[in-house]
C-alpha cells in the first residue's frame, strides 16, 4: 500500500495568462481524512479536476494511489470515487437510474449501500433530478460517490446545501463508513468548522501554492499566535507560518515554539503583548489575508 | 452502461421519428394510391392508373404502379435518413454533456473517452438507420401483400447508398456538438452543411450553367431508384471512410481537451 493516496511535486496549471496553480506540492497519507482549504479562486477545484484526470497539468507530477495521473489513466477512476462542485447529473432522470447507471461501472459498486445510504438521507428515488432542491441533489452525489466503496473519495464542497442534521449524517459516515476501514477522504470545503470536526490533516493553499500543509492535532497542539510591538521586528524566521502587520503591532503565526520565539524577541527589545493557541479558523485567516506576508511551508509533521 | 444511458436519451427522438415516418408513409400511399394518376410507364407511355389496389394486378398497369410506390418510400427513405442524421446529432449524446454541464460526471467514470464517444456514435448510428429502415419494412411488405413478391431490392441498396452520407451528417453533427460544447450548435452545423451544398450546387448549375464535380452525389440524384448494376462499392466505401474521419477527429478533441 502506498504511502500517500495523494501526491503531487511542483503541480502546475495554467490558463492562457492566468497561473491556476504555481508548484503545487501536498501529499495526503492514506487512510486519512484531509481537508483542501483555500479562498475562492485558489486554485482547489482545479487541483481536484487535474487528480481526474479532467484537465491537464502544465507542470510538475501527480499521483493518485500510487498511478501517474493522466486523462486515460482508468486505474485511478476505478478506484476513486468524486464529488463535483457543481454537483452535475442528469437532469431527465431519476436517482434510482442514476444509481443504476453508475453502478455498472465499478466493480466494487453495492446496490445493497446505495438503498442504506437513499434511506439515511431521505432521497426521492423516484423524483426526477430536475425536480429536486439543491440538498437534494447534493445528496444523490454523495449517494453515488459513497456506494462506489472507492478506495479514495475525492470531494469538492461535498456538503454545500445540506442542513445540519444531514450534515452531520454524511460526516459521520464518512468517517464511520470510509476512514475506519482504511480508505482517504479528500475534500476541499470553505466551512472550517466541518474541516476541524473530521479533518486529520489540513492543506491550505492560495493563488495555486500550498502555503501550509499539517496535521489539525499539531496546529491545535503547537501553532501559537504572538503578538509584538518594537522596532526593528524580524520578517519571518525558522517555525514562522505567517506575519501581519497592523499600525504598531505585528502578528505572527507559528508552527512550534511560540513560547521561544516570544523570549527572542524580547531580548531584542520587543513588546510582546500576547502568546495564544491559535484556532485553525485563524491559521486560515492570517495565511490567506491579501495583507499577510506569508511564507511558503514544507509539510510540517 | 453509456449505451444504456445513449438509448434512455434518444428514445424519445427515435419513437417520434418512427410515428412521423410511419404515419407520413402510410398517408402519402394512401392518398396516391386513392387517386387516379398519369404515369410514365418507362418506355415512353403514359399510362393512367386507376384508384385502388387494382392497379397493381392489371397487366398494363402494374409496372409503373409499383415503379411510382417504390420511388415514394426511396425519397422517404431518404428524407427519414436525413432527419434520423440530424436529430440523432441533437438528440444525445456527448454534446449534451456539455449542454447539461454533466461532461465532468460522465468523464470521471472509469471509461476511456474514445469508448465513451464511439458508444454514444454506435447509439446514433443504431437510431438512425432503425429509423431509415422505417420505410423499406413498409415497402416490402406493401409489395408482399399486393405483389406477393420482394421485388429487385432496389430499396436496400438505396438504403446502403444513403449509409454514408447519413452517417457524414451525423458525424458532422457529432464532431460540431463536441468541438463547439453544444449538441444543438452541432445540429446547426449540420444543417448549415445540407443548405451550404444544395444552395452553391444550385446557384453553379442552374446560374452559371457549370457542371459541379459529380462525386456520391450525382449517383444518388441521378438514378433514383437504383438498380442492381449500378451500385457503386468503391465510392461508397470512401464515403463510409470520409465519414468516420468525424468520429475519429471527434476523438482526438476530446482526448486532448481538458473536460472542465
Amino acid at each position: 500500500m502506498n504511502e500517500f493516496a495523494i501526491e503531487t511535486e511542483a503541480l502546475a496549471k495554467r490558463y492562457g495568462e492566468v497561473n491556476a496553480l504555481d508548484g503545487l506540492t501536498l501529499k495526503a497519507p492514506a487512510g486519512s481524512v484531509y481537508g483542501f482549504l483555500g479562498r475562492n479562486g485558489a486554485g482547489k477545484s482545479t487541483t481536484l479536476k487535474i487528480l481526474l484526470g479532467l484537465a491537464r497539468a502544465t507542470g510538475g507530477s501527480a499521483k493518485v494511489l500510487g498511478e501517474t495521473v493522466h486523462p486515460e489513466n482508468l486505474a485511478i477512476l476505478e478506484r476513486t470515487a468524486y464529488v463535483g462542485e457543481n454537483k452535475p447529473l442528469y437532469e431527465g432522470r431519476t436517482p434510482a437510474e442514476l444509481v443504476r447507471f453508475n453502478g455498472g461501472f465499478y466493480k466494487t459498486w453495492s446496490d445493497e449501500a446505495a438503498k442504506r445510504y437513499s434511506e439515511m438521507l431521505d432521497i426521492p428515488m423516484e423524483r426526477k433530478i430536475k425536480t429536486l432542491s439543491k440538498g437534494n441533489r447534493t445528496k444523490v452525489s454523495l449517494l453515488l460517490a459513497l456506494a462506489q466503496g472507492a478506495e479514495l473519495l475525492v470531494l469538492d464542497e461535498p456538503t454545500s446545501g445540506l442542513d445540519p442534521v444531514y450534515l452531520d449524517e454524511i460526516l459521520r459516515t464518512l468517517v464511520e463508513d470510509h476512514v475506519s476501514e482504511g480508505r482517504t477522504v479528500f475534500f476541499s470545503s470553505h466551512d472550517l468548522s466541518e474541516v476541524e470536526q473530521i479533518a486529520e490533516w489540513v492543506g491550505i493553499i492560495d493563488k495555486g501554492k500550498m502555503l501550509l500543509e499539517a496535521r489539525l492535532d499539531d496546529i491545535r497542539e503547537h501553532f501559537r499566535m504572538v503578538i509584538a510591538s518594537g522596532n526593528g521586528l524580524p520578517e519571518g524566521g525558522t517555525d514562522v507560518v505567517s506575519v501581519r502587520r497592523d499600525k504598531d503591532f505585528c502578528h505572527y503565526v507559528l508552527s512550534r515554539e511560540g513560547a521561544g520565539f516570544a523570549a527572542k524577541l524580547e531580548q531584542q527589545g520587543a513588546i510582546v503583548l500576547e502568546t495564544k493557541p491559535i484556532s485553525l479558523r485563524e491559521v486560515f485567516l492570517a495565511l490567506v489575508r491579501k495583507e499577510a506576508g506569508n511564507v511558503p511551508m514544507e509539510v510540517l509533521a | 452502461m453509456y449505451l444504456w444511458k445513449c438509448w434512455l436519451e434518444y428514445r424519445r427522438v427515435a419513437l417520434i421519428l418512427f410515428v412521423m415516418t410511419f404515419g407520413s408513409i402510410c398517408y402519402v400511399d394512401y392518398a396516391v394510391v386513392s387517386q387516379p394518376q398519369l404515369v410514365n410507364n418507362g418506355e415512353g407511355r403514359t399510362v393512367l392508373l386507376e384508384p385502388g389496389l387494382g392497379r397493381f394486378h392489371k397487366q398494363e398497369m402494374q409496372t409503373a404502379a409499383i415503379e411510382e410506390m417504390k420511388s415514394i418510400h426511396c425519397g422517404w427513405l431518404v428524407l427519414a435518413g436525413l432527419l434520423a442524421a440530424i436529430c440523432a446529432g441533437a438528440g444525445g449524446g456527448i454534446g449534451r454533456e456539455y449542454d447539461g454541464k454533466t461532461s465532468e460526471l460522465l468523464f470521471t467514470r472509469p471509461r476511456s473517452r474514445r469508448s465513451l464517444l464511439w458508444m454514444n456514435w454506435l447509439s446514433g448510428m443504431l437510431i438512425l438507420e432503425a429509423i431509415s429502415l422505417v420505410p423499406l419494412v413498409t415497402w416490402l411488405a406493401f409489395r408482399l401483400a399486393v405483389t406477393h413478391s420482394i421485388g429487385d431490392g432496389a430499396l436496400f441498396q438505396t438504403l446502403l447508398m444513403w449509409l454514408p452520407i447519413n452517417m457524414l451528417l451525423f458525424g458532422i453533427s457529432l464532431c460540431s456538438g463536441v468541438r463547439l460544447r453544444s449538441a444543438p450548435a452541432g445540429t446547426v452545423c449540420s444543417l448549415a452543411v445540407i443548405f451550404w451544398y444544395g444552395v452553391t450546387v444550385t446557384v453553379l448549375r442552374a446560374h452559371f450553367g457549370l457542371q459541379t464535380p459529380g462525386w456520391w452525389f450525382d449517383k444518388l440524384y441521378g438514378q433514383f431508384p437504383y438498380g442492381h448494376s449500378q451500385f457503386p462499392l468503391g465510392i461508397c466505401s470512401l464515403w463510409i471512410a470520409i465519414a468516420l474521419l468525424f468520429p475519429y477527429v471527434t476523438q482526438k478533441v476530446l482526448e486532448l481537451r481538458d473536460i472542465a
